[in-house]
């Protein structure tokens, strides 16, 4: 596979799991945008454009999985902070379900795979 | 106390990500580049400097303003994506299409035909169903002993086609929507708000 498939691959697994990651990030507290966005630029493996999360906090937004409100801050000017609604947990248990059998299910092929290329070396 | 608006370079940036995002409604528009401006303001306060090399590690974190653009106009993958008013519309103006024979109807048509919450085969039928029950107004009228002579039978065929057809349609359609048609991830095409398997 070459160097801009394995990227472009990447990319369509991330497209398809950072909203849910973002969900995730608000289950336990409400969270500003630079937050959430230095919490996921941290996790290894989630690299990506920090400007991305904006339009997809916009969108969960307008899909109302998130609300947001306005917060003053000590630091500067006020600051937007999300929240979950009730349809983001919904929405966030449910993927987190799907995703727990899809990984597992991944995972349980890619190692046998790996296991058949230690029998042949 | 913001100082992208002094920069140079961050003028330049938002500029672009603004042209970029022109074709996007602007009330989106300009919620993200109000927060694309304050993470740019919260980032260099983090970085306790703004000087060009801050600045422009900074934009290079947050990535071109096509890309930011881009993902603003993609709509999402979608697992879970929350339908609803298409198919809402659709089944309103279906249920309240005697109101306007004929235009309620091909309108409801159209709407039904742009959703891609029914399979084809539930739309069409839907559609029959409703087309049938319209034939049921002038029979009954017909076989109805002493009706004193029914009126031209194209005017039935119109105040069924417009009163009983559209509502036939749609409670079928919905009922198919909320018992669901079952997607090869094993989830159901099923209205906003319902969680699926």
């Amino acid at each position: 596979m070459e160097q801009g498939d394995a990227r472009n691959t990447l990319t369509q697994l991330r497209r398809g799991a950072v909203e849910y990651c973002v969900l995730a990030l608000l289950r336990d507290e409400e969270r500003y945008g630079f937050e959430l966005v230095r919490t996921l630029s941290q996790t290894d493996g989630l690299v990506m454009s920090e400007g991305t999360i904006y339009p997809l906090l916009s969108r969960l937004r307008r899909e109302s999985l998130v609300d947001t409100y306005w917060r003053e801050s000590d630091a500067g000017p006020p600051r937007r902070y999300y929240r979950l609604t009730d349809a983001g947990r919904v929405a966030l248990a449910d993927f987190t379900a799907k995703w727990s059998r899809f990984r597992d299910a991944v995972d349980a092929l890619l190692v046998q795979e790996d296991d058949h290329e230690h029998l042949a070396r | 106390m913001s100082t992208s608006h002094a920069d140079p370079i961050i003028s330049a940036y938002l500029s672009r990500l603004e042209a970029a995002m022109a074709t996007s409604p602007p009330g989106r528009r300009n919620e993200i580049i109000s927060e694309i401006r304050a993470h740019i303001d919260e980032a260099l306060r983090e970085a306790g400097a703004s000087d060009e090399v801050t600045v422009r590690n900074v934009l290079q974190r947050l990535g071109p303003p096509e890309e930011i653009a881009s993902a603003a106009s993609t709509p999402g993958p979608g697992l879970l994506r929350s339908r609803g008013k298409l198919e809402l519309a659709a089944l309103v103006v279906l249920a309240l299409s005697g109101i306007l024979p004929i235009v309620g109807w091909a309108v409801g048509v159209v709407l039904v035909l742009a959703s891609d919450a029914w399979s084809a085969r539930e739309k069409v039928v839907g559609l029959m169903l409703g087309l049938v029950a319209t034939l049921s107004v002038p029979l009954i009228v017909i076989l109805t002993p002493g009706s004193g002579g029914p009126g031209p039978l194209e005017l039935l065929v119109l105040l069924g086609w417009g009163v009983v057809s559209g509502p036939v349609s749609a409670a079928y359609l919905a009922y198919r929507l909320r018992h669901g048609t079952p997607t090869p991830d094993g989830g159901t095409l099923a209205g906003a708000g319902t969680s699926s398997a």
